[in-house]
């Protein structure tokens, strides 16, 4: 069934808001790095991957449509969020913890 | 005393076992992000020297680019959905003009560094740089096969409701592809 023409107009809108905080976010951590340089803090790489986290997860809930997706497939994306990002908080900002386990 | 309930409708975009192809993909590059955030534990002045020769602003470039081809895929799939099958076309060629803006970024950052001579067999770095983003390049070739048979799709004369599956499955793909790339812009140009 057609979506109505009403709600196309808010879904696009929605999608371009999406693409506005995609964009917004790409360049303000992209400027932030490259002025930071040298003076990369363990807060500056949280907000950075964290940014990075927040981007991918709204690709995945409103492009990939997974926000209206039933739940096993949300569980398994969210897993997928949380082990990848949650792995990369860990080597960069806690690598005393990871390199045991990896007899480093 | 009655309560309202509004139940969401629940739907799986695109076919539940092209799912697993997905998942699948995203799991080997789970795989890949974690062997680059190990590795540059290990040889951190390593990874800090290559990350200081690449060229940031092609990293940036491809981002945006991948960012709002996204995006068009996503509206032209709203208006396939709204049987706007012509209008969808057009922003899934411009998505495809994006793609083709990434794959010659890709190819001049790759060439600025095969013409500065970096050693590709002996430093981790380089290595693994080639390797996803030459992994990750592939899938972008493949989701620009995809958004052409999305465009013909579109241009078929009884295109209907029954095309939506198949027009989800490849934005799935690329919207894959998309967040993909997220995460080694992180990796590799961000920290």
């Amino acid at each position: 069934m057609p979506i109505q023409v009403n709600n196309l107009r808010a879904l696009q809108i929605k999608t371009l808001m999406v693409w506005c905080i995609l964009l917004v976010s790409t360049l303000g951590a992209w400027l932030w790095m490259e002025r930071a340089s040298t003076a990369v803090t363990h807060v500056i790489l949280a907000s950075i991957i964290g940014l990075a986290g927040m981007k991918v997860a709204l690709v995945i809930a409103y492009y990939m449509e997974i926000n209206h997706a039933p739940r096993w497939l949300q569980a398994l994306c969210a897993t997928w969020l949380s082990v990848v990002f949650g792995m990369i908080l860990l080597c960069y900002l806690k690598p005393e913890w990871v390199r045991p386990l990896f007899g480093f | 005393m009655r309560t309202n309930v509004k139940k969401i409708q629940r739907h799986t975009p695109a076919e539940a076992e092209f799912w697993i192809f997905i998942l699948g993909d995203m799991l080997v590059f789970g795989i890949f992000f974690t062997i680059w955030s190990v590795t540059q534990l290990q040889k951190p002045e390593l990874f800090s020297q290559g990350h200081a020769l690449l060229n940031h602003h092609f990293g940036l470039i491809n981002t945006v680019a991948l960012v709002t081809s996204s995006m068009f895929v996503a509206v032209g799939l709203n208006d396939a959905k709204a049987a706007q099958f012509n209008r969808a076309k057009r922003w899934f060629k411009l998505a495809m003009v994006l793609g083709g803006v990434f794959i010659v970024v890709k190819f001049l950052e790759y060439r600025e560094k095969i013409l500065a001579d970096v050693d590709v067999v002996n430093n981790d770095f380089f290595m693994y740089y080639f390797v996803f983003t030459g992994i990750h390049l592939i899938h972008v070739v493949v989701g620009m096969i995809a958004l052409l048979l999305m465009v013909n799709r579109c241009n078929k004369i009884n295109a209907g409701a029954g095309d939506i599956p198949f027009l989800e499955g490849a934005s799935v793909y690329w919207h894959m592809v998309d967040i993909l790339w997220i995460v080694l812009f992180l990796l590799i140009y961000l920290i």
